[in-house]
């Protein structure tokens, strides 16, 4: 029995992470331990209250910036085999220092290695990057920024971004090209990267974005949720997801990162492409279809035309049931709440 | 009356030191494991632990006025 105080280990009894010996133990103590009981109706409540967190959701219609409560799933995936340039996904670090409030609209730059410039001015050890600033390095430099106090950037080689805004309600930065790492701490909905073919709305936590010659990017999201969006086009990409943009086109189809191969590249075509291979590549994305790839499958219905839409439903309808309350005619109808509901259900396979 | 107790909940949250905030939203928000979190913080299990209780007595203590709203909201 414990004869110490419990008070350590009531988080983990409370989420179910201890031994079933420990469970034993704690649960001894806290029933002749009056201290620790009040402790623990502390932290149950403080579990309670953070079970409330609001959670970013892809909305029903999937064109309205409104989100609601959303389940994420955890758990890792395996990496990426792909044919495009290869993004290093680079492990979540942290803000170490806690004092800071952001003196002035302007963020703190350090060198990693070689010579980052802001403007034209070299930056040899820290520096500062003013709204309306351009940082850039060159193929043998890197940064790390300090978004005010709600994140960090890391920034790869031959990369230009540019601070646009930064205020307690909002911090936003352009990606011109290149690539960055992003890791935040922040609220949803207070940092934004505007790329030249879609902004990525952070909704915590991390995620990485390259943005190519021609202003296509790509979007890997390692933590949490990202919104891409443009001209009221908007994919949310979870954890484990990537999501391509294009200019003109904005965000595409968002698809988790072990998806086969055979659906990536058919999905790209379908975002991207045009004419009557279109629909074959269609066919080829339903094909492939897991139960978790109806992110993509959730993705495309707003996006098709209704027969196409039909296909899309019906092989959903086959990898996840839908809930009660929900019916062909409304999904394909897109029926907001009957969307809502079938998401709830879709949100668990995710 | 549920709208502004997230509220109250996401304010208390951002106002929590880093590592605290950090350990919290990987808890909530990806439902992580500890195993997971200690994992991707690079730290053990034992200081998400740790983290978790001062994150939970932390937003119990800012949010104590808010315990009648939430039992009558459930």
């Amino acid at each position: 029995m414990f004869t110490k105080h419990t008070t350590k280990h009531l988080s983990a009894y409370h989420h179910g992470e201890l031994s079933t010996e420990e469970t034993r133990r704690v649960e001894a103590h806290l029933q002749v331990c009056p201290a620790c009981r009040n402790a623990y109706e502390e932290i149950r409540f403080g579990a309670q209250l953070a079970a409330l967190l609001p959670r970013a959701v892809a909305p029903a219609s999937l064109t309205v910036s409104a989100v609601s409560d959303r389940r994420i799933t955890g758990g890792r995936r395996p990496p990426l085999q792909f044919a495009i340039p290869v993004l290093i996904v680079v492990a979540v670090s942290f803000l170490l220092n806690n004092n800071l409030p952001t003196s002035g609209p302007s963020w703190e730059v350090s060198n990693l290695r070689g010579v980052p410039r802001i403007g034209g001015t070299r930056v040899d050890d820290i520096g500062r990057l003013r709204v309306g600033e351009e940082l850039r390095t060159d193929s043998s430099s890197e940064a790390r920024i300090k978004i005010a106090d709600v994140g960090q950037l890391t920034i790869d080689p031959n990369t230009r971004i540019r601070l646009l805004e930064t205020r307690a309600d909002e911090h936003r930065i352009s990606l011109e090209r290149g690539r960055l790492e992003a890791v935040t701490w922040a609220p949803p909905r207070l940092f934004f990267v505007e790329t030249p073919s879609a902004v990525a709305v952070d909704l915590g936590c991390a995620y990485t974005l390259e943005v190519e010659d021609d202003g296509s990017s790509l979007l890997h999201v390692t933590l949490g949720l990202v919104a891409m969006r443009l001209n009221g086009r908007e994919s949310m990409v979870p954890r484990g997801a990537f999501c391509r943009t294009r200019i003109g086109a904005g965000p595409g189809t968002p698809f988790f990162d072990d998806a086969s191969n055979e659906l990536m590249s058919a999905l790209d075509f379908v975002d991207f492409g045009r004419g009557p291979e279109r629909g074959r590549q269609l066919e080829i994305v339903l094909r492939e279809s897991r139960p978790r790839d109806t992110l993509s499958l959730w993705h495309l219905l707003p996006r098709l035309d209704l027969k196409s839409r039909a296909l899309v439903y019906d092989r959903m309808a086959k990898l996840v049931p839908l809930p009660g309350g929900v019916t062909r005619e409304g999904i394909l109808g897109l029926d907001s709440k009957m969307l809502d509901l079938w998401k709830v259900q879709l949100d668990e396979v995710w | 009356m549920r709208r502004e107790l997230e509220a109250s909940v996401q304010a208390a949250i951002a106002g929590l030191k880093p590592k605290l905030r950090m350990a919290i939203l990987l808890k909530y928000f990806e439902d992580l494991s500890y195993e997971e979190i200690a994992a991707a913080l690079s730290c053990s299990k034992g200081t998400v632990a740790s983290r978790l209780n001062r994150s939970h007595q932390i937003l119990a203590r800012k949010l104590a006025h808010l315990r009648g709203a939430f039992a009558s909201g459930e």
